[in-house]
């Protein structure tokens, strides 16, 4: 068996490895693990992952948990072009800190902007309070800051003028919100451009392929209460 | 006051001596400032640092001089903190030589203007190698692994091996990070401005840290002698010193766990008594200080950050 990826494009860091092995040419095969109808919880997968998350990898008996670490595994494996993850050690260690920075903070507020705005009312039926809502949504705002700020700045990438992981994590993460229907790149006229970029280096079929799923959240029917029992301690555990 | 050379004294003083720096042009020392604003490390220390017997020589870093010639490597740090501990730890242990720069975090130290300038985060750890800023512990430890050769095993090479770290790293910034400070918070943070964490989520933290150990335990150690494999890395350093913060206000997070209390003993006697001893004897000297009320005072302007930290304990 050749290398696996268990995922679901739901979720921000599948994302991010699905467009980043598709744009390199890595052979894989696609094993869907569908989080809304609890795959993930089932006992089979946790022989895949015991902690039940996605992405996981399986090169032969080698099993990978962690987006971050797969996007690693998959550079350094298949050798792709230098920008994604550069041999040069300032430049890479650009990469390494925004990808810890993100992990605690944009990818945290892109989460529960999804969840509070859309999936718990929506999917799961569960009402999310206005001030929940708001203190989400300002969380993700200052985020957004920071991102522009600190990272971005006035370059045409994150770390620099080529595309690197860290954009591809980024990109993955705000569609989560734009999924929900939060206005991310409007107002932010250094961000939207800055998108265009990124679509337009990852390539904007390929892209558009990846984001299929959560530009379609909204319109998610609701869950049957079996799904909805199911999935409510996992849910709350993943956006505490 | 400062020679340039760099060494550290006190209980480590048979570590090999640091590199000598060259020495920069005259900088004028500052006036002394009010407690509250800057008042960076020196030779001495006061008050809730008074215990570190470090003779890090260091240069006020608020020269008067505008175009001071570029230092060394900088660590900005604080012991207090856990990933400060992982870097402090990673430097000494590897022989790098770096100008400590302590930022006073209770008294608000990171949230003054000149530290913006060092990092508009406003947090530590962080480096400074010339021009060039980094934050981040694990980014800062694995420039450094890079930059100073340090040994394989710290960040190993081998594409799997190099992968498991980055695996728990990942883990960790989930799992263990946020979670295993709130006690500190709960305990002695919090109360020093008067905020008292609710028992609920003093509970529901518990039950959090209790999960992230029996995942630590059972998923990243499982029968290895650490917890990325068969030799210490980054991700030890890391996790250990995550644990210490619990640790130090009095959680017994090892008992009932032999195979990781094995774990933390085969890691501390890797990286040497003394080193450890350094390292942790701030935070784990904290309740004391608490109790004998030598803590300095939150100045009023950190009071917005800490209590929205607070506020995110779930």
């Amino acid at each position: 068996m050749g290398l696996e990826l268990y995922l679901d494009l739901l979720s921000q860091p599948c994302r991010a490895v699905y467009i980043f092995a598709k744009k390199n040419g890595i052979p894989f095969e696609l094993r869907i693990v569908d989080l809304i109808k609890g795959q993930h919880l089932s006992d089979a997968f946790a022989q895949v992952n015991p902690l039940k998350k996605v992405p996981a990898l399986k090169d032969g008996d080698f099993t990978l948990t962690e987006s971050v670490a797969i996007l690693l595994y998959l550079t350094r494996k298949y050798k792709v072009p230098d920008y994604w993850y550069p041999q040069d050690l300032q430049a890479r260690a650009r990469v390494d800190e925004y990808l810890a920075w993100q992990h605690t903070t944009l990818r945290r507020s892109c989460l529960r902007a999804l969840w509070h705005k859309v999936m718990f009312p929506v999917f799961l039926g569960e009402p999310v309070s206005p001030q929940t809502l708001a203190a989400t949504l300002a969380e993700l705002d200052v985020n957004l800051q920071l991102l522009e700020d600190k990272f971005l700045q006035n370059k045409a990438f994150l770390t620099g003028p080529h595309i690197s992981l860290a954009d591809l994590v980024a990109i993955t993460e705000l569609m989560h919100p734009v999924g929900a229907g939060c206005q991310v790149f409007e107002s932010r006229p250094k961000l939207a451009t800055w998108r265009q970029r990124v679509e337009a280096a990852v390539g904007e079929d390929l892209f558009r392929e990846a984001h299929e799923v959560i530009l379609k959240a909204k319109d998610f029917p609701p869950a049957d209460p079996t799904i909805k029992q199911k999935l409510m301690p996992w849910v709350l555990a993943m956006i505490r | 006051m400062n020679s340039g050379n760099v060494t550290t004294g006190g209980p480590s003083s048979h570590l090999p001596p640091h590199r000598e720096l060259l020495s920069p042009a005259p900088i004028s020392k500052p006036p002394r400032k009010r407690s509250g604003s800057l008042a960076w490390a020196t030779g001495q220390r006061d008050g809730i640092l008074g215990k570190i017997q470090l003779e890090c020589r260091t240069q006020p870093w608020t020269s008067t001089v505008p175009h001071a010639p570029a230092m060394g490597l900088e660590l900005y740090l604080n012991l207090l903190s856990q990933p400060s501990r992982a870097v402090y730890i990673f430097a000494k242990k590897n022989g790098i030589p770096f100008e400590l720069r302590t930022v006073d975090i209770i008294k608000g130290q990171h949230r003054s203007k000149e530290f913006f300038q060092i990092n508009s985060l406003q947090k530590v750890p962080v480096l400074k190698d010339g021009d060039f800023i980094l934050t981040e512990s694990s980014a800062i430890l694995i420039y450094l692994s890079c930059k100073y050769q340090t040994a394989d095993h710290w960040y190993p090479s081998d594409l799997q091996a190099r992968a498991r770290v980055h695996e728990y790293l990942g883990w960790h910034a989930d799992c263990i990070r946020g979670t295993f400070g709130v006690p500190m918070w709960v305990q002695v943070l919090g109360p020093l401005i008067g905020v008292q964490v609710p028992e609920e989520k003093v509970e529901r933290n518990r039950t959090a840290i209790d999960q992230a150990l029996q995942w630590l335990e059972n998923k990243f150690l499982g029968d290895r002698l650490f917890l990325a494999g068969q030799q210490v890395t980054l991700a030890d350093l890391m996790a250990l010193e995550e644990l210490m913060q619990p640790v130090a206000v009095g959680y017994e997070l090892f008992k009932g766990r032999p195979r990781l209390a094995a774990w933390r003993e085969r890691v501390e006697a890797f990286l040497g008594a003394e080193l450890c001893q350094e390292a942790h004897s701030l935070i784990l000297s904290i309740l004391e200080q608490a109790a004998k009320k030598t803590l300095p005072t939150p100045p009023p302007e950190v009071y917005p950050t800490m209590l929205l930290r607070i506020a995110r304990i779930p």
